[in-house]
């Protein structure tokens, strides 16, 4: 399977940072992590997914304020920094 | 006493090795001969004067101009080629030599009793490894040497490939002082500074590209992901009697694309469609079109 990068805006909630990537997710693809990164002339979030088969079930994403419990049947994938409200923030994403 | 009989047997140690034809030079082929006051002879012959001259003279013909060209092109390759066959081989002597030495300080370090002469070799290891790292830093590029004989090569190949075609059309489209520029550019292509402008511009390219490749993700609904997660949930599940539904979908949405013979085909179609379509609006056209025609999307 391959890996992709795709850019979330700085200036989104946490919520809809989540809602992007569900949406982005049912292609389907995995979201794996986030990188701060400086592209196209500002600080911003750069999502690396990776694709998955076209038979597969990407599961249920939800991404949270660290530190947090694991929703009730959610494994943790993945935490770090992303930029929320342009706001450097500790999150960690869960799937189920 | 000793540690100067130690540091002898390193020194005769390298020498003998360095002596050894298969490395003397630098564990290249020998060079094929070449005879450099015929070089000279050939570069004045096609010389940039010459050129001039021609270009100058009104009964000068394509004839003469491509024999000048084509001088001119063996006096720069082999010019071309006497360096860079130089600058590897400078290179690997350098590599042979302080790695002969290193070996023979090594064993010396290990054969010795003593203390003060293994003490000694040892500040000799680290002394001629930090040199060979300051060489290679400052006149090798490190590891770029490769690299960039590559970029010059591709220089000159864009050059030469340009000063060929030229060769076919008559003096008026390609005039003899217009070949005396692009071979003057044929040879700048074959030097450090040419190699890493190529480099850059590659670099600069391989970075727009990639830029261009990330999107940003679309800003959604929560209505909008349960909407495309039951999508695709259909799609991947569609059973065989939706296979003519599917068919006339992807007929009207992707009608380049051959038709589905199967309902594998018919899903591997559609969800190509489901990742082609993926902002909202474009999603609620799809999903409109597969209820259209009988597949409802829950």
């Amino acid at each position: 399977m391959e890996t992709y990068i795709q850019e979330i805006p700085p200036d989104r909630t946490l919520i809809q940072i989540e809602n992007s990537v569900a949406y982005e997710e049912q292609d389907p693809a995995h979201f794996l992590k986030s990188s701060l990164s400086y592209h196209n002339g500002k600080f911003t979030n750069l999502a690396t997914f990776e694709t998955l088969a076209d038979t597969a079930d990407s599961g249920e994403f939800k991404l949270l304020l660290s530190p947090a419990a694991a929703p009730a049947g959610f494994t943790k994938v993945w935490e770090g920094a992303m930029i929320v409200e342009r706001t450097n923030t500790m999150v960690t994403a869960y799937r189920k | 006493m000793n540690s100067k009989i130690t540091i002898a047997f390193a020194i005769v140690f390298a020498l003998l090795l360095g002596g050894c034809s298969s490395l003397r030079n630098g564990g290249a082929p020998p060079d094929i001969p070449f005879d450099y006051s015929n070089f000279r002879t050939l570069a004045e012959a096609y010389g940039i004067d010459k050129f001039v001259d021609a270009a100058k003279n009104t009964s000068s013909t394509a004839v003469k101009r491509n024999e000048l060209i084509t001088g001119r092109i063996a006096v720069i390759d082999a010019n071309f080629y006497k360096w860079t066959a130089d600058v590897r081989r400078d290179r690997r002597h350098g590599d042979t030599a302080v790695d002969l030495t290193l070996i023979g300080l090594g064993i010396a370090g290990t054969a010795t009793k003593a203390l003060r002469a293994k003490t000694n070799l040892a500040a000799a290891v680290v002394g001629i490894a930090a040199g060979k790292a300051i060489i290679d830093k400052n006149y090798y590029f490190e590891k770029t040497l490769p690299a960039l004989f590559e970029a010059m090569d591709a220089s000159r190949l864009i050059v030469l490939r340009k000063i060929l075609e030229g060769m076919g059309e008559d003096l008026e489209e390609y005039s003899i002082l217009q070949a005396k520029q692009d071979l003057d550019t044929y040879m700048e292509a074959g030097n450090f500074d040419s190699a890493l402008a190529k480099v850059g511009e590659i670099a600069t390219t391989a970075k727009a590209n990639a830029q261009a490749a990330i999107a940003v993700l679309a800003d959604v609904t929560p209505e909008d992901v349960d909407l495309r997660t039951e999508l695709r949930k259909t799609i991947q599940a569609l059973p065989e009697a939706k296979l003519a539904a599917a068919q006339t979908v992807i007929r009207k949405l992707a009608p380049t694309e051959p038709d589905p013979k199967d309902i594998g085909e018919a899903r591997t179609a559609l969800m190509k469609l489901h990742r082609a379509n993926r902002p909202p609006d474009k999603m609620k056209t799809l999903v409109d079109a597969l209820k259209l025609a009988g597949i409802n999307v829950q």
